[in-house]
């Protein structure tokens, strides 16, 4: 069942990003079609602005969509560990079995890009009404105002990001014993320790990013072209965090999980939160991703706004230059929205696997004389601490980043050439009350678990 | 009994066991299931097990010997009969208390060791301590013996994967015995090991349940196991169809397999 969830995940996934690419390219092209209408068409900036967007935005897309499906298939492996170990027994190589969830990778992702590229589609004919209906009438909206078969090469590349996807979820068949087969054997995690360095690599990449992102905000004050780098930068960046999560979140939740007093349950919470880091990290990030993401672009907007407000102040520009913003603040909404969908799927499939890992450890301890209610009580402490973790970490990132695409973008159109930083403050009341939400959600499994199950039937499963 | 009598909160009982019984069962039945598919795990058992003394309840698969052990530890409940540990009825105690009775009365030692893999050897033998309502005290100076005599000072700073099987049954050991429980119960404590550290690890528990004094139930298929106990019940489809005092495990083994021939011819003459 949780095996098949694992897929349904990576389905949904996967649908839901190629649908997200078929809105978002016809999305900006209708934008395009637009603003170009309006006294800003003759500027290199909205152009630029435009450009730099549709693409950061498809960046994000495929970077949340390979760490979910990432998620997803390590799911799917981690419940057909024991399969894998039988069919190593009798004689498959890890390389086939590796090569067998590949392969159902890419059977998943051309299926599911083909509904979503049909939900898309269908999300653009309405679009297209929309727009139509709110254009004066003459101004005749073309196909090619719609369609952009520049979509193919994002398609191509969520096709890759599956299978890379699908690749590194699968690494643990490597780790089949076959030995588990015969049953005498049981199933258990490495320990985690190599996990918590932080590799060069991950370094090299954090390090650029950063430096990237620092030249595409002085650049910013010279040309709007300083977004590309700025792009490049938290791509680079992004990536270098991906890389060093499993390293960097665990040291960030030993400093809040500090907090929790260093008895009763909240010291089994606090033990459990360093055990794992891997598969902490793995729960944390899904939701520091979609919190990032979010606080970027209301950042990124409040600060725009803010900044166009000041300098078209007073003058007739004022209405127009936010009405353009605002066209593209509700497609903006739309993918944001979809990208935090995504980013809870993976969340979802996080907390089914570490309840379906963690399952033996809550038995164990039940057997070892910790009550009902203790259990309860660390189990929803644990997820409490790393969703408030990860959103705190998410808010942090997502400000800096919002704030530098601000600046790279519009920061040389200013006089002042500095694009004001604005937090709305809303935006944190509403991150922590989802936050809360999501964190008692994400225990709602675990702690039906402890309450209906006794610790010999769980032991039994596990 | 008339009347339901009120649940003992304070562990003292109303029936004044002797005080050598750690733990018995008697008339205990254990029905999975219900009409036609029903299946009696447990078919009427009644045994007694004695501080100091460890008993091997042995039988194949399928012979009801693990839910007899999840019915004494109260990690399960009898369809009919009485389980009586440590002094109190424990059919009618609720979740809690049977948690709170495993923390303080019970140690644990399983097939898989389930030490928590992220905490050190110290931390695991300690961890109990923190998982019941009330924190336990710790006592220091048998801690350190349990330590020195299952010879795992070296290790205590090591993470579970970082120790050899057998190492990490021994920690396992002292965890279930740090806190001087009254019945140590053992599933299949040597099912993951070697031979001769099966053996080590068996020895070790024995000699620790005669000073420490609490009673240990071995429940195993492995005649070797069972010859270091100082008491076998054999089990059959149920019931128990064999008691023997010490005995080797050729003896054991040739119980079990007559057992086997016996009950099976039997069956078949039983519609």
């Amino acid at each position: 069942m949780i095996a098949s969830g694992g897929r349904l995940a990576a389905a949904i996934t996967v649908a839901a990003s190629a649908a997200y690419i078929v809105v978002l390219t016809s999305g900006f092209a209708l934008v395009k079609a637009g603003v170009l209408s309006t006294p800003f068409g003759e500027g290199a900036t909205a152009h630029v602005v435009l450009g730099v967007l549709s693409i950061a935005f498809l960046v994000v897309a495929l970077v949340v969509a390979t760490v979910v499906v990432t998620n997803a298939f390590t799911l799917v492996t981690a419940t057909r560990l024991r399969d894998i170990a039988l069919r190593r027994l009798l004689g498959a190589s890890a390389r086939t079995e590796r090569r067998r969830i590949l392969r159902e990778g890419a059977r998943l992702s051309l299926a599911a890009s083909g509904v979503g590229l049909l939900v898309g589609a269908a999300g653009v004919v309405g679009l297209t009404i929309a727009a139509a209906a709110h254009r004066e009438p003459g101004q005749a909206l073309a196909i090619t105002d719609v369609v952009d078969p520049s979509i193919v090469l994002p398609l191509i590349a969520l096709q890759g990001c599956v299978v890379l996807a699908a690749w590194r979820g699968s690494a643990a068949v490597v780790s089949a014993d076959p030995a588990t087969a015969l049953g005498a054997a049981i199933v258990t995690e490495s320990g985690g320790d190599g996990d918590r360095r932080i590799g060069w690599a991950a370094r090299l990449l954090l390090a650029t990013g950063l430096i990237l992102l620092g030249l595409s905000v002085l650049g910013g004050a010279l040309t709007p072209l300083a977004a590309f780098v700025g792009v490049a930068g938290g791509t680079v960046l992004a990536a270098g965090i991906l890389a060093s999560a499993t390293g960097i979140l665990p040291r960030f939740l030993r400093l809040i999980a500090r907090i929790l007093p260093r008895r009763g349950p909240a010291a089994i919470a606090r033990a459990t939160l360093a055990e794992h880091p891997a598969r902490t990290a793995r729960a944390a990030l899904a939701i520091t991703i979609g919190v990032s993401i979010v606080t970027m672009f209301a950042v990124a907007s409040a600060s725009t706004n803010l900044s166009l407000r000041l300098m078209y102040a007073g003058t007739p520009l004022e209405d127009s230059a936010t009405s353009v913003i605002d066209d593209v603040l509700g497609i903006v909404g739309v993918l944001v929205a979809m990208i935090v969908l995504i980013a809870a799927v993976g969340l979802a499939t996080s907390v089914a696997l570490g309840t379906r890992l963690r399952g033996r450890e809550i038995a164990a301890r039940r057997v070892l004389g910790q009550s009902r209610r203790h259990a309860v009580i660390s189990v929803v402490l644990e997820t409490v601490v790393i969703c408030a973790t990860a959103t705190l970490a998410g808010l942090l990132l997502g400000a800096v980043l919002g704030w530098v695409g601000a600046q790279s973008v519009l920061g040389s159109a200013l006089p002042w050439k500095m694009v004001v930083p604005a937090i709305p403050v809303s935006l944190v009341a509403v991150l922590a009350a989802g936050t809360l939400l999501v964190a008692v959600a994400s225990a709602v499994m675990p702690v039906r678990f402890v309450m209906t199950d006794s610790p010999i039937r769980a032991f039994a499963r596990a | 009994m008339t009347n339901t009598p009120p649940l003992p909160a304070d562990g003292s009982s109303t029936l004044r066991p002797s005080p050598s019984v750690v733990a018995r069962a008697t008339d205990v039945v254990r029905v999975f299931g219900s009409g036609d598919t029903a299946v009696r795990a447990v078919a009427g058992i009644t045994a007694s097990f004695r501080r100091g003394e460890m008993t091997a309840i042995v039988g194949p698969s399928g012979s009801g010997k693990s839910t007899m052990m999840h019915l004494l530890a109260g990690l399960d409940t009898p369809s009919s009969g009485t389980i009586e540990l440590d002094g109190q009825l424990i059919a009618r105690l609720s979740d809690d208390h049977l948690a709170a009775l495993r923390h303080e009365r019970m140690g644990f030692v399983f097939q898989s060791f389930n030490l928590l893999p992220g905490l050190t050897a110290l931390e695991n033998i300690r961890l109990p301590e923190s998982l019941g309502a009330r924190q336990r005290s710790r006592d220091d100076v048998w801690e350190r013996e349990l330590i020195a005599r299952l010879d795992i000072g070296r290790v205590l700073h090591r993470r579970p994967h970082e120790l050899s099987g057998g190492q990490q049954q021994r920690i396992a050991i002292a965890r279930a015995l740090a806190h001087r429980p009254a019945v140590v119960f053992a599933d299949e404590p040597t099912g993951n090991l070697d031979l001769a550290t099966g053996d080590i690890v068996l020895r070790l528990l024995s000699e620790l349940v005669v000073d420490s004094g609490c009673g240990v139930i071995l429940v195993t298929h492995d005649p070797r196991a069972a010859s270091r106990a100082d008491r076998v019940l054999a089990l059959r489809d149920g019931r128990v169809v064999a008691e023997l005092g010490r005995a080797n495990a050729t003896d054991i083994s040739a119980l079990m397999l007559a057992d086997a021939h016996d009950h099976s011819d039997a069956s078949l003459r039983t519609p």
